[in-house]
């Protein structure tokens, strides 16, 4: 009872503190001079046109097509970024950095091409390891993960021991991964083909029903990524490790000569994302039912454009896990949209590098305002 | 309108990694663009993505 009456009158703070910030807005919005103003609404436009965008999009998709705001299609909206939620919060530690990570598609197909290998039903035809049975979900986890870790760990030393940039690094690396993909895919008379025949206890774990809403089934997957977002940011901001992040990003030199272990850090980065990777491949082998060599094609584009649009900056030692999943959310909700009309595929991936490019443009203006 | 140039000037600080401004670096360091520039370019590509949403809307319902 006393316990709800304390979140009760926190809630009531909440919203108090948020009403007085409008109100001293709104004071010092008018006690502004007519250019102030002018310069104002320009800036509040122009540093949300991203948002501002793709708000007049879902209005105007949603009056085409009213279906659009169905539970079902809601529900595909949150259920798809949760499964792209994983990577891109992996590579927003790399743009922390000022870095980027190329190489995080191909090492979600290679995961997922893993996954799928060791948790092929027993007894079926097209077996890659015929010899044995599915193995333990936890122990797939682990390996996935593991070899994830291992990728992130040759991008981050590379990256931190040689000073490349992280682009030539994981260009390099995306390369060698998919070469490894097509090698793993031609194992056990495979011949290169797609991984199918999953284990069900496998497609239960990842994509049976968590709960339903309207009679629309949410898969299990939704809750793994809220419990990795959570991870993920107490990781960032409750811990030495997240700090440092933040300070070798700011300004790699003035966290050097303040003791950060500049390598460490940036190794630890590198591998915290290849372990979203493993993550994700795990999770994407059974939402697709199938892993082949083109698994995770492209993913690592959609999760810059989901972090650059979510506010962590190319500048560096500047994001939010609550921005990434905004912006996750937001990208989603605009490729769903357009899905939902049947838009040209070809005009989608001309929106796709607009929108990164839009984005990059808003963070570099937001930039050259500061100094 | 986008005038670059090589990381120069600002506080002079011996860390900076950009060479000037003290702070930041990355892939902006040493850009130099006025006020007026990065506000023409952030208008013009917000303008250039939203039409294309809209010809792409345009072009699914016919």
């Amino acid at each position: 009872m006393e316990e709800n009456r304390n979140i009760r009158d926190k809630i009531r703070g909440a919203f108090h503190g948020y009403g007085n910030n409008i109100r001293q807005r709104l004071d010092s919005f008018r006690a502004m001079n007519g250019t102030d103003k002018r310069r104002y609404i320009t800036d509040l436009l122009l540093n949300n046109a991203m948002f501002i965008i793709i708000t007049l999009s879902v209005i105007i998709i949603a009056i085409i097509e009213p279906s659009f705001l169905s539970v079902a299609s809601i529900v595909n909206i949150v259920s798809l970024t949760a499964s792209r939620l994983p990577i891109a919060l992996g590579i927003a530690g790399a743009i922390v950095l000022t870095g980027t990570d190329i190489s995080a598609g191909r090492a979600v197909g290679l995961t997922a091409c893993i996954t799928a290998s060791l948790l092929q039903r027993a007894g079926y035809a097209g077996k890659m390891f015929a010899g044995i049975g599915p193995l333990a979900i936890p122990l797939v986890i682990l390996a996935v993960c593991a070899v994830g870790a291992i990728i992130g760990f040759v991008n981050g030393f590379f990256v931190a021991k040689f000073k490349l940039h992280p682009f030539i690094v994981t260009l390099s690396t995306q390369l060698i991964i998919y070469g490894i993909v097509l090698l793993y895919l031609q194992i056990g008379g495979n011949g290169g083909q797609t991984l199918s025949g999953l284990d069900p206890s496998y497609l239960d774990f990842v994509s049976g029903t968590l709960f339903r809403i309207g009679g629309i089934s949410v898969p299990k997957y939704v809750l793994y990524a809220v419990i990795l977002t959570v991870l993920m940011w107490v990781v960032w901001n409750k811990t030495v490790f997240g700090k440092n992040m933040f300070a070798v990003g700011a300004n790699e030199e003035a966290a050097r000569v303040s003791g950060v272990n500049v390598f460490k850090t940036v190794v630890g980065v590198f591998v915290l994302a290849g372990i979203t990777y493993g993550f994700t491949g795990f999770i994407e082998g059974a939402r697709i039912g199938s892993a082949a060599s083109y698994t995770g094609l492209n993913y690592e584009s959609d999760a810059i454009a989901s972090c650059v649009i979510g506010g962590v900056s190319f500048v560096g030692g500047t994001g939010k896990i609550g921005g990434i999943v905004i912006g996750v959310l937001l990208l989603q909700i605009i490729f769903v949209g357009l899905n939902f009309l049947s838009v040209d595929q070809n005009l989608l991936y001309i929106i796709k590098g607009l929108i990164i490019l839009l984005a990059c443009a808003v963070d570099m203006r937001k930039y050259l305002k500061r100094r | 309108m986008a005038n670059l140039s090589k990381g120069q000037g600002g506080d002079g600080s011996a860390i900076s990694k950009s060479g000037g401004n003290g702070g930041g670096g990355g892939l902006w360091r040493g850009v130099r663009m006025s006020d007026r520039g990065a506000d023409a370019i952030v208008l013009s590509l917000s303008l250039l993505l939203f039409a294309f949403i809209i010809a792409a809307l345009i072009l699914a319902i016919k």
